[in-house]
């Protein structure tokens, strides 16, 4: 999920706060500093931790005050320095226009990644100074923009409707001061006049209880470690290929979907359980709900070569004795968490190797796949990445997932040998399709003038290829009667090829074969159903 | 997406009056560029004159096309002719279920004739009555139980001749007819009643007739039942009314691809480009709309909307993953023209085009240079380097699966070009629960390679080729093919490594990776049977002449003594290990499993006597081996395994065995792992004692004791008491 950090310059964001930093044993040493610098404080405490946000997504930073005043401080990156490096000195402007900046920011997010897949907008400002300032705005903007003022709440509700359903937008907010319900509102109808989903408020002082503005490190702490975990919203689930298991963490969480069929709500269980493979050429980039990275749990660490030797049988006995009593969970525990992961590499390298795609089920009729996917060029690594579906069959191209056999049952090896896998072509669904066959389509001038061509080209060939003349003869035969064509159209044929026997078009010894279908097509033109030259000459 | 469609009944006019000419003609005078023939081009003898039925079938199967390409079995559409019998009354929905049935239902049928009847109207009324019959007729999915609550909504569209009465009274025959229709749905379990019905009139003129105004004129005759008139002449524009209404109806929509670069033939080496226009529905066009308004691509085209986008070359790699999110089916509007055949061809080979938003209007993009600080913005990350060099956005994707065209719809960004997953998520991130310092270890990446080493990818490749699913057209009843997949997964992981390191049994070639491979059946034949017993004698075989096994460079060994032939000794001992615990897993299966377990069980028992003496001359020390099956999460079972293993040992052995000498001890732990030699051991130093308890007073008892006896009567109680003191 890329992210913008949304960051308030407005006048208020200059008012002092008092901050204590904790040293030692209670000792706080009390700074005044600036809202502003608290928000970088806060920036920098998010982005310094080795758990920063940044190592899952990239991230930018748009400061923002009036409605033309908006700033890209730091475009997306990775880089954690980077956005703590552009937040350092945030410059103070007059106005404020919450809305237009979170306009920016969505469109920003549009042209850099999209609008098909989840972003997330995290808007750094304070509730307190607001409360004249922007609805004084609010109101004057809409006194300018619409007569009625009645009019406004029916639009909200409109957009709200419109963006709950189809937004994939998350605006959250952090605030120093706890908004009051007013504010909270006013939060949550800008950002559904923006077209995004309001997803949570964080704050660091709860006005109703205390009075005293002090900040605490400690509180900034608690603030972070709840962003960060939104932010970073991994969901830790279980790979089973048969006995096969693999802890691992799916970024960002599988939403729940609905299966269309009975309208039920489908969770996704915590186990994506592998139920086969499919060559990737065969899945062809099927459309997926949702894209998730899938991460080991744990770093792969090479087989140690021979554990240290021990000096006496005495020590080896004992040493065997520890290790294998029940008394030593940590060991056999220490010993899982090593290999724990195996399974998640091996499926990767093979995925990468054999060019396929491992369809895993993710609940009941839910179903995904997992790619393996090198994600930068330069990189020897990759990961591997979960598509996934639309519950229920939804693939055009895969009619049932539950009607997928495994190879050696749809295409049987003979004579009870050895399997031998052979890439195979995804099976064609038989239906006559117009541009996979050809067809008689004569509604425009020059499709009837085609075939024509054709059938008097490969009049001229005669004797040779009979069977290609016969077959356009046929052709255009049945399209004359499709067509209610039938006498003009045959009286027309015949008189053409008279006229290129005797133009001499035809070569002497095709002359039989024309006169032959000239014949058919006298007959024909007074059957009431349409033969063949062949059913009808025998 | 799979949302219920609504039907379609076509009712064609048969009347005489589609007899006439249409004005329209066709020429079978051969193009050539002959002199002597474009002389000809105007001659009686090649032009002939379509009657207006010929134009209103043209049009009509072109509509079907259409539907057929892109809807499929689920087009659900139904043609009339007026005057001719629809024998089988109740497979509406079933009657035509291509087109190329549909042409087959007119090439059965006779042009009009000249002459005109008397009761045309009452054809003209009787087939709008079967029309409105056929929508109120259960459809295939309508018949199954669970769409009870399908919204039954159907088109009729009526090709005839008509003027302001004949209008009235159509639309009083449907509205008679429906209503009747849907009080009978009441009670007739075959009905449902309609619940909208569109009415549309195409009056069809010749050329030479103008028509009074080229807008469909609409009317509500009742809530239920909507007509729509169109006039038009026939030609080019009865096909675009007819693509007009078929867009309105089925909401489809037109996609114009331009710039399809084409050689104009093989000698020359400049190509022009063609534009080819495509049908499909009209959700492909949702990711443009979120984007911005549609206008910024809209064009008009013979009186009908189309979206352009631009073909684009840029490479395609089939074996690779894209993020689309929707698919759906598309159909050439010309499907025999050149270009769109040119198009189609390239498509069904199976290659891809990615088609680009020519331009996307500033005011729905941001530019990065326009609100960026210049000495901000030059990052060391690629996205930016990207953005302006490369403003190129694709949207979507066409691309045949199955010989079917389909057109997706991209996630697109400025910085997936490629709409891969985007660079964006480069990560090694975890959970809280791992300590940092783990974390910092984490974040360099693995690399491929070093992976491929270790990993016994060979293996499990094979598996995912065992496991590749293919569609299954017949399935035996009550079975659930991917369930089969899922069994046969369960069977390959149970008892296999999955590190090369930890194991011999897998890395040995011919013969013994029959026994591999012969095992995970579920049946296997006598030849089979005997080819794993063969397997097993040639392991014998090689160990008596003492040939090198395939052993893993970083195979852990257990013994001190690092020479040769130690090494060797401990690499059979463990490969019999591995045999017996991989077949073990395999031997409840059938019974030529069970028999070939048995014999290894038989075997193993031989060779611990004759590599008794091989022990004997070596000092051994034990680490605990590496268990294959530790690595892949199931160590609780295989312990539960090993446990059992262990009691059933200690079953098979003699019962007052003692365990006085360490080399004793060690035969036993060549085979076995250390706990289940240390529990045996344990178990079996204990047993002797309680023996001697159970059994009391047995004369077993008495011998261990006599000596204590021997000593207290010797020295008698009461008198050590006294001397103690």
């Amino acid at each position: 999920m890329p992210t913008v950090l949304l960051i308030d310059c407005s006048l208020g964001m200059a008012e002092r706060f008092s901050l204590t930093i904790k040293q030692g044993d209670n000792m706080g040493t009390t700074m005044n500093i600036e809202k502003r610098s608290l928000i970088a404080k806060i920036i920098e405490a998010l982005m310094t931790n080795v758990t920063s946000p940044t190592k899952l997504d990239t991230m930018s930073v748009v400061l923002f005050a009036g409605e033309d005043t908006i700033k890209i401080a730091q475009n997306f990156t990775k880089n954690s320095d980077d956005i703590i490096k552009s937040v350092q000195k945030v410059p103070i402007f007059g106005d404020l226009s919450l809305r237009s900046a979170i306009e920016f920011s969505k469109k920003y997010l549009t042209t850099a990644f999209g609008a098909q897949r989840s972003q997330k907008i995290l808007v750094f400002t304070d509730s307190s100074h607001r409360d004249d300032e922007l609805l004084n705005k609010n109101l004057t903007q809409s006194n300018n923009q619409m007569d009625v003022d009645l009019r406004k709440p029916a639009v909200t509700d409109e957009h709200s409707k419109v963006s709950s359903s189809n937004s994939h937008t998350d605006v959250s907010f952090v605030c120093i001061r706890k908004p009051s319900n007013s504010d909270r509102a006013r939060l949550e109808d800008v950002t559904t006049q923006a077209q995004c989903s309001f997803s949570k408020i964080y704050w660091l002082l709860n006005r109703e209880k205390e009075n005293n503005s002090t900040v605490t490190q400690e509180m900034i702490k608690d603030m972070i470690t709840n962003i960060k975990s939104d932010l970073t919203d991994i969901f830790v689930s279980v790979l089973k290929c048969g006995h096969y298991e693999s802890q691992l963490a799916v970024y960002p969480t599988i939403k729940p979907a609905v299966l269309q069929t009975t309208g039920e709500l489908l969770q996704p269980s915590n186990t994506l359980t592998v139920n086969g493979f499919i060559e990737l050429s065969s899945i062809r980039s099927a459309m997926a709900t949702s894209k998730h990275i899938l991460l080991p749990i744990q770093r792969y660490t090479r087989p140690q070569p021979a554990v240290p030797m021990f000096a006496t049988k005495k020590s080896a006995v004992a040493a065997t004795t520890a290790s294998t009593t029940p008394s030593s969970p940590s060991l056999s525990h220490q010993k899982k968490l090593n290999t724990t992961n195996n399974l998640y590499y091996l499926l990767l390298i093979s995925l990468k190797k054999e060019k396929s795609a491992a369809l895993v089920s993710i609940n009941d009729q839910w179903y995904g796949a997992i790619h393996c996917q090198r994600f930068e060029r330069k990189k020897k690594s990759s990961r591997l990445i979960l598509s996934v579906f639309e519950p229920g069959d939804c693939i055009p191209w895969i009619s049932s997932f539950e009607r997928l056999g495994p190879y050696a049952m749809v295409f049987p090896p003979d004579n009870h040998g050895e399997l031998a896998y052979k890439k195979q072509l995804w099976p064609v669904k038989p239906f006559a399709r117009s541009y996979a066959e050809t067809f008689l389509i004569w509604c425009r001038q020059n499709n009837f003038q085609n075939d024509i061509n054709k059938f008097v080209r490969a009049s001229a060939k005669l004797p040779d290829k009979v069977n290609i003349f016969h077959r356009e003869l046929n052709k255009i035969c049945r399209g004359a009667f499709i067509y209610g064509l039938r006498e003009r159209l045959f009286h027309l044929l015949q008189k053409l090829f008279q006229r290129q026997i005797q133009t001499g078009k035809i070569k002497p010894e095709g002359v039989k074969h024309v006169q032959n279908i000239i014949n058919y097509m006298n007959r024909l033109s007074s059957s009431d159903r349409y033969m063949k030259f062949e059913e009808m000459s025998t | 997406m799979d949302h219920q469609r609504n039907k379609t009944v076509l009712i064609l006019d048969h009347s005489s009056f589609f007899s006439r000419p249409s004005g329209v003609t066709f020429n079978v005078n051969v193009q050539n560029t002959d002199q002597q023939q474009a002389d000809e081009v105007n001659n009686d003898n090649t032009l002939g004159m379509k009657p207006l039925w010929t134009c209103v079938v043209e049009c009509v199967l072109e509509y079907c096309r259409i539907l057929f390409d892109i809807f499929e079995d689920d087009a659900l559409v139904t043609l009339i002719v007026t005057g001719i019998d629809q024998r089988d009354q109740s497979s509406w929905w079933n009657r035509y279920k291509n087109l190329s049935q549909c042409m087959d239902f007119f090439a059965g049928i006779q042009p009009p004739q000249e002459r005109s009847s008397a009761n045309d109207d009452d054809l003209l009324k009787h087939s709008l009555n079967e029309a409105i019959t056929a929508l109120c007729t259960r459809s295939k999915k309508q018949s199954s139980p669970s769409d009870s609550d399908y919204t039954n909504s159907g088109h009729i569209v009526l090709f005839s001749t008509f003027n302001m009465k004949r209008i009235e009274i159509i639309e009083r025959d449907a509205r008679v007819f429906h209503e009747s229709h849907n009080h009978m749905a009441l009670e007739v379990t075959d009905f449902v009643p309609l619940a909208k019905c569109d009415l549309t009139l195409m009056d069809i003129r010749p050329l030479d007739q103008p028509i009074p105004t080229t807008n469909p004129e609409f009317h509500s005759v009742t809530s239920i039942l909507h007509r729509t008139l169109y006039y038009t002449q026939t030609g080019q524009m009865l096909f675009t009314r007819m693509l007009q209404m078929l867009l309105k109806q089925h909401n489809l929509a037109l996609t114009t691809v331009t710039g399809i670069p084409m050689k104009e033939d093989v000698a020359s080496r400049s190509s022009l480009n063609y534009d080819v226009d495509i049908v499909h529905p009209a959700e492909v066009h949702d990711s443009l709309r979120e984007r911005a308004s549609l206008k910024y691509w809209r064009q008009i085209k013979d009186d009908v909307e189309t979206i352009v986008l631009k073909w684009s070359s840029a490479s395609y790699d089939p074996e690779n993953y894209y993020d689309t999110y929707s698919a759906f089916r598309f159909s050439p509007l010309d499907v025999n023209s050149r270009e769109s055949a040119c198009l189609t061809n390239f498509l069904l080979s199976g290659k891809c085009v990615l088609l680009e938003l020519s331009n996307v209007p500033a005011e729905c993009t941001v530019n990065i240079n326009e609100y960026g600080d210049e000495k901000n913005l030059n990052t060391s990350d690629i996205d930016l380097s990207l953005a302006p060099a490369n403003n190129r956005l694709f949207s979507h994707m066409i691309i045949s699966h199955n010989q079917e065209l389909m057109i997706h719809a991209l996630a697109f960004g400025m910085n997936n070009p490629m709409s891969k997953i985007g660079p964006c998520y480069v990560v090694t991130d975890e959970k809280d629960h791992v300590s940092l310092n783990d974390l910092e270890e984490l974040m360099d990446e693995v690399d491929d390679d070093v992976l491929e080493k270790d990993l016994r990818v060979d293996s499990f490749i094979n598996l995912i080729r065992t496991t590749t699913l293919y569609p299954i057209d017949t399935i035996t009843s009550g079975k659930i093919p991917i369930e089969d997949s899922l069994r046969l997964l369960e069977r390959h992981t149970r008892r296999c490594p999955l590190i090369i390191n930890e194991t011999i049994l897998f890395n040995l070639p011919a013969p013994m990776n029959l026994l591999t491979s012969l095992i995970l059946r579920e049946k296997l034949s006598d030849e089979d049977e005997g080819k794993c017993l063969m397997a097993l004698k040639h392991i014998d075989k090689m160990e008596r002449v003492g040939e090198a096994l395939p052993v893993p460079n970083n195979f852990q060994y257990t013994t001190k003594v690092m020479t040769p032939k130690a090494k060797k000794d401990e690499a059979y001992r463990f490969l019999w290990r591995e045999i017996d615990y991989f077949v073990r897993g395999y031997k409840e299966s059938s019974d030529s499993h069970r028999r070939i377990y048995q014999n290894i069980v038989d075997r193993r028992k031989s060779e611990y006597e004759q590599d008794s003496s091989v022990y004997q001359s070596n000092k051994v020390d034990f680490v605990f081996p590496m268990d294959e099956t530790s690595s892949n999460g199931m160590t609780t079972t295989t312990m539960a395994a090993k446990r059992e293993k262990a009691s059933q040992e200690n079953m098979e052995k003699p019962a007052g065995r003692v365990w006085s000498e360490f080399s004793d001890l060690k035969q036993v732990l060549a085979a076995n792992s250390l706990r289940d030699m240390w529990n045996r051991k344990q178990q079996e130093k204990r047993a002797p004692e309680f023996d001697g308890r159970t059994e009391y007073p047995p004369p077993r008892v008495v011998p261990l004791y006599v000596n204590l006896n021997n000593k207290t009567a010797n020295v008698p109680p009461t008198s050590s008491l006294p001397e103690k003191m």
